[in-house]
């Protein structure tokens, strides 16, 4: 299903998850049908199978359908709210995996997704994704490649430095400087 | 200072970034739970990492998942209702009174300190300014079987009408069109809606917060130009009643 986005997104799903909070299960599917393909993709892109990653967003929706009252703004906009609870839990997932079943469920993705270069697709983006695109793209290609991968797959500082091939300490010093230099690129405090 | 502030944010853009682990994560996990100045720079790098996020192609997820969720989150919530249903002018169709009971039960439900807490949320969440003192009203319309399709926002200071459909929609040839019932009056065409995107109307009617106040707004299918009527002709699909936003 396609879904729109808006640069005023945010009081849209305020809106939905005061909704969700009050028991009203049409909010709660429209919040479903607007967020939902966009956290599989976050959460299938970490654990890398499509079961456990639906598995993953059934409790995700749970977990939001149960905490919507608790939802605030100082706990940042809706959609970062949403995808750092489907983020933490497709890590924790993941993390917990077996070694056999990742080394299995890796070398099934492989062929999909390379494995140093993250595709981005910055299209229908809002302002705010506009903003990190251009200090994305203000930072040196390695360190940008390594907070993207850290993002979107979920890797660990051991992770990435098996992936790009770099020493341990590289990686942790070229993530704070990179980091730091968004925030600063970013001018929000 | 300086320096301990900065291996806060270090910490706190790892922990959102998800590139901490086993002891080391669960440390600042905790940090997290007991250091609200912590709590506050791990959320903001949460919300500034969020875009990369929306890098990535979203995936359909299968139907079993939304029952499934339906089945885990337990037996549909009853809404509560409101019995009667507001004055109807008389006058208009009157045939259509059971009809638009329908419409209108189910719409009382919303409190005044709801609306507080949507307008704090829009308040401090988002870059709109200062509210204060101004007259606005949000509505979200659903169907009697379909979930929350289209956001609308009444602006009486600047006499306008935003809609915003929250879901892709297929209406075939029909033109859905916007509806104010409120004051006890008979429905009054707000325009014409765009089921592509949003939508900005000028509001040529005079409309009084009172009547606003304890209002439903309502989406009917009409032919190309709209009701030729003046009154729904066609099916009203969508329906949600008004938010104070003060």
């Amino acid at each position: 299903m396609e879904t729109l986005q808006y640069t005023d997104e945010r009081e849209d799903l305020a809106a939905l998850l005061l909704g969700t909070a009050r028991g009203r299960q049409a909010d709660f599917a429209a919040l479903y049908r607007t967020t939902g393909p966009r956290l599989l993709a976050v959460i299938l892109r970490i654990v890398r199978r499509r079961d456990l990653a639906e598995d993953i967003l059934q409790e995700v929706f749970v977990r939001i359908w149960r905490e919507a009252g608790g939802y605030q703004a100082d706990k940042g906009s809706p959609m970062a709210w949403m995808t750092t609870i489907a983020r933490n839990r497709a890590i924790d997932s993941w993390r917990r995996a077996d070694r056999q079943r990742r080394n299995q469920a890796a070398q099934e993705a492989q062929a999909e997704i390379d494995e140093t270069v993250v595709p981005m697709n910055w299209d229908g983006a809002g302002d705010e994704a506009r903003a990190l695109q251009h200090c994305l793209g203000a930072l040196d290609e390695p360190q940008r490649n390594a907070v993207v991968l850290a993002y979107v797959e979920g890797l660990t500082h051991q992770e990435l430095s098996d992936r790009l091939s770099c020493p341990l300490g590289t990686i942790k010093s070229w993530l704070r400087r990179s980091l730091w230099r968004l925030k600063e690129c970013l001018g929000d405090g | 200072m300086a320096e301990e502030l900065r291996d806060m944010e270090d910490l706190a853009a790892n922990l959102a970034l998800g590139t901490l682990q086993g002891e080391e994560r669960e440390a600042a996990v905790f940090r997290q739970m007991t250091d609200p100045a912590f709590a506050r720079a791990v959320t903001r790098w949460s919300e500034r990492l969020t875009p990369l996020g929306a890098t990535l192609a979203p995936v359909e997820p299968d139907p079993a998942v939304w029952r499934r969720i339906e089945a885990a989150i337990g037996p549909r919530k009853v809404v509560p209702t409101v019995p009667t249903a507001p004055p109807v002018a008389s006058g208009w169709a009157s045939g259509q009174v059971g009809f638009w009971r329908w419409l209108t039960a189910g719409t009382g439900l919303v409190a005044a300190g709801l609306a507080l807490f949507l307008a704090s949320v829009i308040l401090t969440g988002a870059p709109t300014g200062d509210l204060t003192g101004e007259r606005r009203y949000v509505a979200t319309l659903s169907g009697a079987e379909s979930p929350a399709s289209w956001m609308v926002q009444v602006d009486l200071d600047r006499s306008q009408v935003s809609a915003r459909p929250l879901v892709a929609q297929s209406l075939g040839e029909a033109v859905p069109e916007l509806w104010v019932i409120a004051g006890g009056e008979a429905p009054r065409s707000l325009g014409l809606l765009d089921a592509g995107g949003a939508r900005v109307l000028p509001l040529s009617l005079a409309l009084a917060e009172d009547e606003l106040r304890g209002g439903v707004l309502a989406i009917s299918l009409e032919p190309e130009g709209g009701s030729p009527t003046g009154q729904p002709t066609g099916p009203v699909v969508f329906q949600g009643a008004l938010l104070a936003l003060d």
